[in-house]
């Protein structure tokens, strides 16, 4: 049974339990839909050696943007992080995913317009799984 | 010691800021090879970027965020001499907090 302590205020459990990527998307986005859109750019491997490490860029220019997520389609637990950026920082984040096996990649950014979305596959020959 | 190393730099008019931090990221499925026991999950959750006192970014993560999680972010503007303060509390309550002056 999944039983996560969460210690930190904020942080919304219900995102981060595990589920299948459709469940997953659903709940981070309420319900909406998101368009998809070449304004996001998702900088990722195509092969990723070790699953354990896969660098992620992500980066978009389109205006008023509240988050940028991403979420890895098998994952146990399909999101990886939400950013809420201020206009005083670029709504880009660079960081290194744990990805389970050969999967998409999402990446979602809230606007004041609604929801966008793209995503790249991802090829991995050793899996995440390991840590 | 801190677990947070951060770095800036001027680019552009902006700064790009970069942070490593040491933690497990456990996320609970791991097995311990010698005690064949899972090992308790243990990941950062939440992770907050300030900029002269003012939140800036924060980030909600799981474990999905690899173990020792980087971090780069790029802040529009920035002078010499800006503090740049990220802190982090993962989920069993441990909390860690860093400042950077930008050179």
């Amino acid at each position: 049974m999944w039983k996560t302590v969460s210690a930190a205020v904020g942080w919304p459990v219900s995102d981060f339990a595990p589920m299948n990527v459709d469940a997953a998307t659903k709940q981070l986005l309420k319900g909406k839909t998101a368009t998809e859109t070449d304004k996001i750019e998702l900088t990722i491997p195509e092969i990723a050696e070790n699953g354990a490490v896969v660098p992620v860029t992500v980066s978009s220019s389109l205006e008023g943007i509240k988050s940028v997520a991403l979420i890895a389609e098998f994952n146990p637990v399909p999101l990886a992080i939400q950013m809420f950026v201020t206009p005083d920082i670029e709504p880009t984040l660079s960081t290194r995913l744990k990805l389970a096996e050969t999967s998409f990649v999402y990446a979602f950014a809230e606007t004041e317009n609604g929801w966008f979305s793209t995503r790249k596959k991802v090829k991995v020959t050793i899996g995440g799984c390991g840590g | 010691m801190s677990s947070i190393k951060i770095r800036s730099k001027r680019m552009d008019g902006n700064t790009q800021i970069r942070t490593l931090i040491s933690h497990p990221m456990e996320h609970g499925r791991n097995k311990d090879k010698t005690t064949n026991k899972l090992i308790p999950m243990h990941f950062i959750q939440v992770l907050t970027v300030r900029h002269n006192g003012k939140v800036v970014a924060a980030c909600n993560m799981g474990a999905g965020v690899s173990k020792d999680p980087y971090f780069a972010f790029m802040l529009k503007g920035g002078e010499a001499g800006d503090e740049i303060v990220i802190d982090w509390v993962d989920n069993l309550g441990n909390k860690d907090s860093a400042t950077h002056k930008i050179s």
